[in-house]
């Protein structure tokens, strides 16, 4: 037979136990019970503004015109009503030229849509217009040459593990493992290896 | 807590987990169930702001005996016209097709593409309206969007068949020259989080828009091989191995490629004509027509000073200027041209002709199954003489009211405006002429649409949606109308309805005290059916309908279908008996559910 206190502690134990099963059974009935669209941290893609910024990093500043035309303009594939980016900048005054600190991006003075929605799923254009850009930017020797030296590579440089994730790097920064399929394919260009991480979806996802 | 309690609360925990991925699965998964194996397309036609149909194609009269009280504004032809202001009487006419009671521009033809005409009747012959249908909510915008997405906020009839499909393009959305999130074009909404492509008014070019992010540009073709293809496969393969968002990405991967390859572009040539065939159209189906009791005769505007007899509102208040002048009213202004017809011979709908020439390659080639056209008004009218109220001065003598100008002077000339579908500032004859011309044009685009789904052999499989957000409750008065929100009707179009057929009940005259105007007079307000436990139509049962035809799950499973499917013919009939005009009862919204 239990103590009365032992009998207490264990009727509280007891409803403790209900009311956090409860909890934790219901909250992802909760969450999936309706059918609206939840924005996942694995799903959302960057904005125009994401995407423009990092390529642009990687490929450097000849790449503005590109990016402008395939990317900052397509503002319903892409999103991103406007660039908060430049008003920040603007106070910290860092005084270096990026593709968003064009005024006509800027929230509250520029030409913002409020219309386009923050962020927007990847649908076919997004990626077609993605790949295009990508072929362009490989295309042209300058923004080539960026990326490739901005990796610590040159045109010639070995294929080997190494060389191959200072490439990775410029698009997966964290990524430790080496994929197999850049080590598989014969005889690869670094440009068709370059192109290909850039056509690479999940580096977009912030 | 003990090591017993953390096991508990631990497993019960993971079992949360594994509920979270089960409901989630399940949630895509519910609105994957199909009836049958062969996704059809839909193309949803929203005629935006809510423009008056009686011009057009509702049916207010189904039989010839069925029971209808005219309106002053409910009108579809001249009777008789003559010279001077108010010099003509307005009648409501039918044109008999099967029996049943079509507006009376369906006596007459239509423009056909390449030269001639053909008679505007063919739509009938695959047409089934289902009329009296109750919005509940008032509002263009949630109501616009309720047309594809029927439950606010949730999934829509577009997202769904988007799901299923594996064409390129997931829904289509026409947005024109509407404000994109406040049509019915700014609803999809798919289960999986697809997104559609929107082209509004911004894209000049819906073929390039569509085709630009596929054209390869020669410097870079030697990177776009095979081998770059593979090693971009292998590569998203591995680097999205353990993503969530793996399936959508391969998959538009997959899509980008085909299309590269298909070369979307290839048919901007055809895409012109395509566009120049259907500009044709729409422009001799608004500028200089010769509709019989339409425009076939010279249509005089308001002429200054005029004078009438003294009238009162049934409540006893004295009319305005509007009410006594508003039959030419257009918005702000009062039309003065010698000959109303002249204001329509540059006159538009912007857009409608690059939606309807999208339309017909995006189904014709097989790019996707989901497209929804949002079609302004009537517009660029080009008035040569105008005023406004504050121009025009009203003197009750006796029993006469008479009106004449402040400032001859002040007379606006050469203005251009277009007409507000959204009537309530536009009278019986300019609502009713600019309804008349604008359904003119579509249904001839129609006809020239379901010629060529016939041709590429999909007209079967295709479903066409004719429909606005809710219809229009005549005024008082002849100043304009009102949201008639209990009074939506939709209009199917599909190679599997033997045409023409109307279902869904309507009132001769409602003497509902909560009607803007009660007791009006035969405008299409919902009725009780019979077989919906004796409650009117909501929009969930046309929804459930379109999704009985299209092979998919509806969004509002809880309203029944209007329609069935034989299992062997594939033909589309109605499950609610044919429509009728009925007496006004107060019992009916003592019985009613919704009431």
């Amino acid at each position: 037979m239990l103590s009365l206190k032992k009998r207490i502690l264990k009727i509280q134990k007891d409803r403790n136990f209900f009311l956090v099963m409860t909890l934790l059974l219901c909250s992802p009935l909760a969450v999936y019970g309706n059918s609206k669209k939840i924005y996942r941290a694995d799903r959302r893609m960057g904005d125009r503004f994401y995407i423009a910024s990092r390529l642009q990093r990687i490929f450097g500043a000849e790449s503005s015109k590109t990016l402008e035309e395939n990317i900052l303009s397509k503002v319903r594939a892409f999103g991103g009503a406007c660039s908060p980016y430049n008003v920040i900048s603007e106070f910290q005054k860092e005084g270096k030229k990026r593709i968003n600190h064009h005024t006509k991006y800027r929230c509250y003075s520029g030409l913002a849509d409020s219309k386009v929605e923050p962020f927007i799923d990847a649908g076919i254009l997004r990626t077609g217009h993605l790949h295009k850009t990508c072929d362009l930017l490989v295309a042209k020797q300058q923004t080539y040459q960026f990326a490739i030296n901005l990796a610590g590579l040159g045109s010639n440089s070995a294929k080997s593990d190494s060389n191959l994730k200072k490439m990775l790097r410029l698009f997966y920064p964290h990524s430790k493992k080496l994929p197999l399929a850049l080590k598989k394919v014969k005889n690869p260009s670094w440009k068709l290896i370059l192109s290909s991480l850039c056509k690479s979806d999940y580096w977009q996802i912030p | 807590m003990d090591r017993r309690d953390l096991l508990k609360f631990g497993s019960f925990g993971a079992a949360g987990f594994l509920l979270e991925g089960l409901a989630g699965g399940i949630l895509s998964e519910l609105y994957g169930a199909s009836t049958n194996t062969s996704l059809k397309n839909y193309l949803l036609v929203n005629l935006f702001m809510a423009p008056a149909r009686w011009p057009m194609d509702q049916i207010l009269k189904p039989e010839r005996n069925s029971s209808f009280y005219p309106n002053p504004f409910i009108k579809n032809k001249f009777s008789n016209i003559g010279a001077g202001s108010f010099n003509f009487e307005l009648d409501y006419g039918t044109s008999d097709i099967g029996g049943i009671q079509f507006p009376h521009i369906w006596n007459y033809e239509v423009p056909r593409a390449g030269g001639g005409s053909r008679p505007m009747r063919e739509l009938a012959d695959h047409f089934l309206a289902i009329r009296g249908c109750n919005m509940i909510l008032d509002g263009h915008f949630i109501n616009n969007r309720r047309l594809d997405a029927p439950d606010p906020g949730g999934v829509s009839i577009s997202g769904i068949l988007s799901d299923l499909s594996d064409r390129p393009y997931s829904g289509i959305s026409l947005a024109g020259i509407t404000p994109y999130m406040n049509s019915a074009a700014g609803a999809f909404n798919s289960p999986n989080g697809k997104t559609p492509v929107i082209l509004g008014n911004e894209v000049k070019d819906y073929l390039q828009y569509l085709a630009n992010p596929f054209s390869v540009a020669a410097p870079t073709k030697d990177i776009s091989q095979k081998a770059g293809r593979e090693l971009l496969t292998n590569l998203m393969n591995e680097l999205g191995a353990n993503s969530r968002y793996f399936k959508t990405s391969n998959s538009n991967r997959k899509k980008a490629e085909e299309m590269m390859i298909y070369g979307l572009e290839k048919i901007s040539t055809e895409y012109s004509a395509i566009f120049m065939k259907y500009q044709n159209l729409i422009n001799r189906s608004l500028r200089k027509t010769n509709i019989k009791g339409v425009t076939d005769k010279v249509i005089p505007g308001l002429s200054l000073p005029f004078s009438t007899s003294v009238k009162r509102k049934e409540n006893g208040n004295a009319y305005k200027i509007e009410d006594y002048l508003g039959t030419y009213r257009e918005r702000d202004e009062y039309l003065l041209d010698n000959d109303l017809r002249g204001i329509f011979d540059a006159a538009e709908i912007y857009e409608l002709a690059q939606q309807f020439a999208i339309s017909e390659i995006i189904f014709k080639e097989k790019l996707s199954h989901s497209i929804v056209m949002t079609v302004g008004g009537v517009a660029n009218l080009k008035v040569g003489r105008a005023t406004d109220e504050e121009n025009i001065v009203m003197k009750t003598i006796g029993d006469k009211v008479h009106f004449s100008y402040k400032d001859p002077k002040a007379i606006r000339k050469n203005l251009v405006t277009d007409h507000d579908p959204d009537s309530h500032e536009a009278g019986s004859l300019t609502t009713f002429l600019s309804c008349s011309l604008a359904w003119n044009a579509i249904s001839s685009c129609l006809l020239e649409y379901i010629d060529q789904l016939k041709k590429a052999k999909i007209f079967d499989d295709t479903l066409i949606h004719v429909t606005t957000e809710f219809e229009r409750e005549p005024a008082e008065t002849d100043s304009g109308t009102h949201h008639g929100v209990t009074g939506h009707s939709s209009t199917l179009i599909c190679g599997k309805i033997e045409g023409p057929q109307v279902i869904g009940n309507i009132y001769d005259i409602s003497h509902d005290p909560n009607d803007v105007t009660p007791s009006c007079g035969t405008w299409g307000k919902g009725a009780p059916v019979a077989e919906l436990d004796h409650n009117e139509i909501v929009y969930g049962n046309i929804a459930s309908s379109i999704c009985k035809i299209l092979g998919i799950s509806s969004p509002t499973p809880a309203s029944k279908s209007l329609v069935r499917i034989d299992p062997n013919s594939k033909k589309i009939t109605p499950l609610i008996s044919k429509a009728k005009n009925v007496k006004f009862k107060k019992t009916h919204f003592k019985n009613s559910k919704r009431s």
